[in-house]
This record gives structure tokens, sequence and C-alpha cells, in this order.
């Protein structure tokens, strides 16, 4: 079995897209520069993760299906003359590389997992089994008008974090990993979108993943 | 802990891995001056396996499923078999078709999930799979998450599988960039401007805590968060994966496969930190010939490398005459008999950089 300890976390509820006031005061939290190349999720991931205290020696997981989404429209609207700025920020891992680079907190890894409805469990995956003593588990996504209206995108505009560590100070709760290849796939594995909820509730949860094993977060 | 590595081919547009190693040796260059969008007037150095506008279906789907069809003796995606599928494209040219042409047919591939949704039907695989994609050191990225999973014992075996094949949608981001120009890439030589060249790559490895000749012994990774596309210039960000590694290395004779693009900043700063902390290590790039096969290439390099032990023969600095950076970059063949062993690196957006060291027994 594997735990780790949930020192911190946070979730932004999934809305549509982000207001304007809500953007304006997101933005204040970097330099202007920085700021002005943030669309909805970069915003979102700076806002839950800037209490996350990241190390050099810690690592990163970030969990999301269609990442710089915002950016990826844009950069496919620039065609015939495309964009170098909204192609960069489309690449996976864009979002939250425009985070961390605006920080300036180096790391020791980032390890973008992609998936659909279970992403979440996947990315807990790879934190769990990360040799790593601090594992910054963060997800979301952003709506963005063309590729949601085709299912191509995400509906909605959300962002989750939670700091996963291997020691038991300050712990807010723990999540478990027990591997069991006869597992079967829960109907109970969350989706993305509906952590925030479910960190801001502290409802605990239990759910298996085909062929990995069991997962359960409980909360102190 | 090591693991080891088995089966490992890769796809390029020299070929397949022999066909690859073997052109790359007689010094071939597989890139080729393409138009970067469709009405361009200018060419930049592509190394295609096929037409950039072969779209429907996508151009990748047959050649990597046939590719993979050669390790189909294990029941890839259950339980003590996962899957890591990595790329920094995925089906990312039908999503730029889809968006200008508004054709629902290109829908089917044009997301990550939906385009290793469609190989992973075409092959059978089961639902034991993770996907990664973290720009150009994906394929390294996902080497580590196969360690994880031996290391764990959550597995028998680990197929980590990459593919990234160019489209108008990377070839105009970085000609826009303007690394992808009108020059072909001369990885670690002294010039007066950079250039990078892209191509086709696909390319699978087979991992697993049974011993086989090549030994992953370590890796190493970071991300320096200094700049989207640009590196610390003191370049501490690659001797963060380095300088661990010598100490595993000591005493012992290794060779450097770099990540080694063309860019003059990037490539001077990955040559000068192998150069402190590997000053007896050759260093060699590839991607003057076969081009930055993007997430792919930790991958593509690795098959390459795998058969350049098993000839004893490694191709040297393909396309890039001297004067180098540094005087380790080494032109020629390189005789791989007097070697233990190779640092295989990679680097990306972000400034993350990944390392492994691999033993030849």
């Amino acid at each position: 079995m594997l735990k780790r300890y949930i020192t911190k976390a946070a979730g932004a509820v999934p809305q549509r897209e982000l207001a304007p006031e809500q953007r304006k005061s997101l933005r204040k939290q970097f330099n202007p520069l920085a700021a002005r190349r943030l669309t909805d999720l970069p915003l979102l991931l700076g806002d839950i993760c800037k209490d996350a205290e990241p190390n050099l020696d810690d690592e990163w997981v970030f969990a999301s299906a269609f990442g710089g989404a915002l950016s990826l429209e844009r950069y496919l609207e620039s065609f015939p003359t495309p964009s170098p700025l909204h192609f960069q920020n489309s690449i996976q891992p864009g979002p939250l590389d425009l985070v961390n680079v605006a920080r300036g907190k180096p790391a020791r890894l980032l390890m973008p997992v992609v998936g659909d409805t279970e992403l979440f469990a996947d990315a807990l995956f790879a934190a769990m089994i990360s040799p790593n003593q601090v594992v910054h588990t963060v997800g979301g996504e952003e709506y963005s008008p063309w590729t949601a209206s085709h299912e191509l995108g995400a509906e909605h505009t959300f962002a989750w974090y939670l700091k996963l560590v291997q020691s038991t100070e300050a712990a807010a709760g723990e999540i478990t990993f027990t591997p069991n290849p006869s597992a079967k796939k829960s109907e109970s594995i969350p989706l993305s979108e509906s952590v925030p909820e479910l960190i801001n509730s502290g409802r605990e949860l239990e759910f298996s993943q085909a062929g990995r094993g069991y997962f359960r977060i409980v909360w102190n | 802990m090591p693991i080891y590595l088995h089966d490992c081919e890769c796809l390029t547009a020299l070929g397949k891995t022999q066909s690859t190693w073997s052109r790359l040796i007689n010094g071939e260059v597989g890139l080729k001056p393409v138009p970067p969008l469709a009405d361009s007037t200018e060419t930049v150095p592509l190394a295609l396996t096929g037409d950039l506008d072969d779209l429907n279906p996508p151009r990748w789907i047959d050649p990597v499923c046939e590719l993979i069809q050669s390790i189909t003796q294990y029941p890839w995606g259950d339980a003590r078999h996962p899957i890591v599928i990595t790329s920094s494209n995925f089906g990312i040219d039908q999503m730029l078709a889809a968006f200008q042409t508004q054709n629902t047919a290109y829908h089917g591939q044009a997301t990550v999930t939906k385009a290793v949704g469609t190989i992973a039907n075409r092959l059978g695989w089961g639902s034991n799979r993770l996907i990664i994609s973290n720009a150009c050191v994906s394929a390294q990225l996902g080497m580590i998450q196969a360690a994880r999973l031996l290391e764990q014992r959550l597995a028998d075996r680990v197929l980590v599988f990459s593919f990234d094949y160019l489209s108008r949608f990377v070839v105009g981001g970085f000609h826009a960039l303007k690394i992808l120009n009108e020059d072909f890439p001369q990885p670690y030589s002294e010039r007066k401007s950079g250039a990078i060249g892209l191509g086709d790559g696909a390319a699978f490895a087979v991992f697993s805590n049974q011993p086989s000749p090549f030994c992953i012994e370590d890796a190493a990774t970071h991300s320096e968060f200094k700049h989207m596309t640009g590196n610390d210039p003191s370049g501490a960000g690659f001797d963060s994966v380095l300088a661990p590694m010598t100490t595993i290395a000591k005493d012992r004779n290794f060779w450097v496969k770099g990540h080694g693009t063309g860019t003059l900043e990037t490539g001077r700063l990955e040559a000068e930190s192998v150069e402190r902390n590997f000053p007896n290590a050759p260093l060699v790039s590839w991607k003057g010939s076969i081009g930055h096969t993007l997430g792919s290439c930790g991958l593509v390099e690795l098959a390459i490398t795998k058969a350049a032990f098993h000839h004893g023969l490694a191709p040297g600095n393909v396309a890039a005459p001297a004067p180098h950076c540094v005087g380790q970059v080494h032109s020629g063949n390189l005789d791989l008999n007097r070697f233990d062993g190779v640092i295989l690196l990679s680097s990306a957006f972000g400034g993350a950089h990944a390392a492994h060291l691999m033993t030849h027994a």
C-alpha cells in the first residue's frame, strides 16, 4: 500500500469562463507582462497554487485533457500567419509552465498527464508512484468556444490542487493506493471537474481502477 | 533500481531502426526543403515519412500501428503490462484540419485521448494506459514512468510508445518562432545563426526487471521554469541533470547522445555542460539528419542508440561541420567498443530537461 498525506488542498469549482472582474483580480497575482499571457486556466492554477511553496526537489503532476485550449483556439485562428506566442502557450503543459515560469520556481520534474473520464485517477496514480517527497498534484481545464462546441474541448473552466507529501506533519488528509491487479473499474471514479467540489466539501471517497488497484481519500 | 531495455524500434524519415542507423552511419541527411505552409514561397528543413497534407485518414495511424505489430506477443494494457503513451503532437494535425475545414470527419482523432483511443482500439490494447505529454521531453518522461511502475512491482513489462508526426500546426508554429527557417540545422557548429529541422518519428521500447544487455541505470530530470522557450544562461539547468550522473559514471567511459537541435544558445549551453561534467565523453546529435522528432525524440534516439551498441558503431554528429562550440563534439562515426554506456539527453519548453544513463553489457 502506498500512502501520501494531503497538506494543502484547493479547488475552483466549474464555471463557463472567468468573469471579467475575477480575471482582473487574478491577474494581480502576477507581474503585468506575465499576466498578459495568462488565459483563464493558468490564472486559476496560479490562484489555487499560490500557497504551494514549491521546492527545488518537488515534483508537479499536471492533469488536463485539453491544456491551454484558449491558446490553442487563438493559435488556430491565427493561420495563415501563425502566432508564435499562442503556439508555445498551446503546447502541453503550457498552462502550468506559464504559472511556474512567472513565479520562477524550478522543480525536479513536471509530469503532465492527459486523459478523459479517469484523468483524476490517472494523475493520482502518477503522484502515488512518484519517489519524490513532495508532489504537487494539480488539474484543470478552460472553456474555449469552438473546441467545446465540437466536443473537442472542455465545457467549463475549473482547477484543483493537492499537495501530497510523504511525511505526516500538518496533514489535512491522506490518500492511499492499494495495488490489486484484480481490481475492477468503479463507477465512483470522480471526473476531474468534480474534484474541486470533492476538495471543498472534504468528502471521503473510495474508488478503483481496472488492473491497478484501490484508492481511498480521507480528510482529518 | 536499474531497469532493462528489451525490444526497441523506431521509425523515421530514414526508415525503421536498422535503416535509420545505417543511413546515419553513411552520413545521409533525411531533411529536405519543404514549404512550411501551403502557400509559402520559402522552404524549411523537414524529414518526412510522407505528405505533410495527407490528413484523412491521418497519415500516422497505419505506420505507428504497423510499427507496434512486432511486439503483439504481450497482452498490452492488462494489469501486468501497462502502456505509457507519449507525444507532443498526438492528433493535432486533425485539430487544425477540423478548424480550417469545419469538417467533422477530422474529429475522430483530433484530441489526445481520441488519437490514443483510435490506436488502442486498432491494436486491442487494454485500459491500463497512462498518457504523458511534456513537449520534447515527453518520451523520456514515459521512460521514467516505466521505471516507477517496475520499481513498485506494478508491472512485469512496460511498453513505452511515442509518435510525433509533423503537420502545418507544428511546422507553422516553429516557423513563426523563427527557429525553423531556411537554414538546415548544424547542431553544436559555430555559426552566425541557429536553425532547427523537424522530423516525423515514432518509436517504442519495452522495459522490465528481467536482465537484458541494455540497462537503464539512472535517470535525472529538472524543470528550470526560467523562460517558456529559453534556458538559464548559466547552463545550470543542464548541469542539474548531468552533475548527478557523474558519481554513478565514475571510472567508466561514456559517450553522450545530446539533444542538439541546432539552436545556437541552447546547443552551446548543453555542450558546455557536457564539457563540465563529462569532459572526456564524445558528444553527438543526430537531429542534423533525422530532424527533431519532438516529443518522441527521446525514444526514437534510444532505438538508434540500441542499434548502435548492437553494431559497435554510433553515428557521429551528422551534417554539422567543425568548428564546434566545444572540442568534444564528435563528427565521425564512433567506435563503441571502448565505451561502457551512453547518456541520453532531451530538453523542452519551460526549461525541462531529462537524462538517462544506459549501459551495455
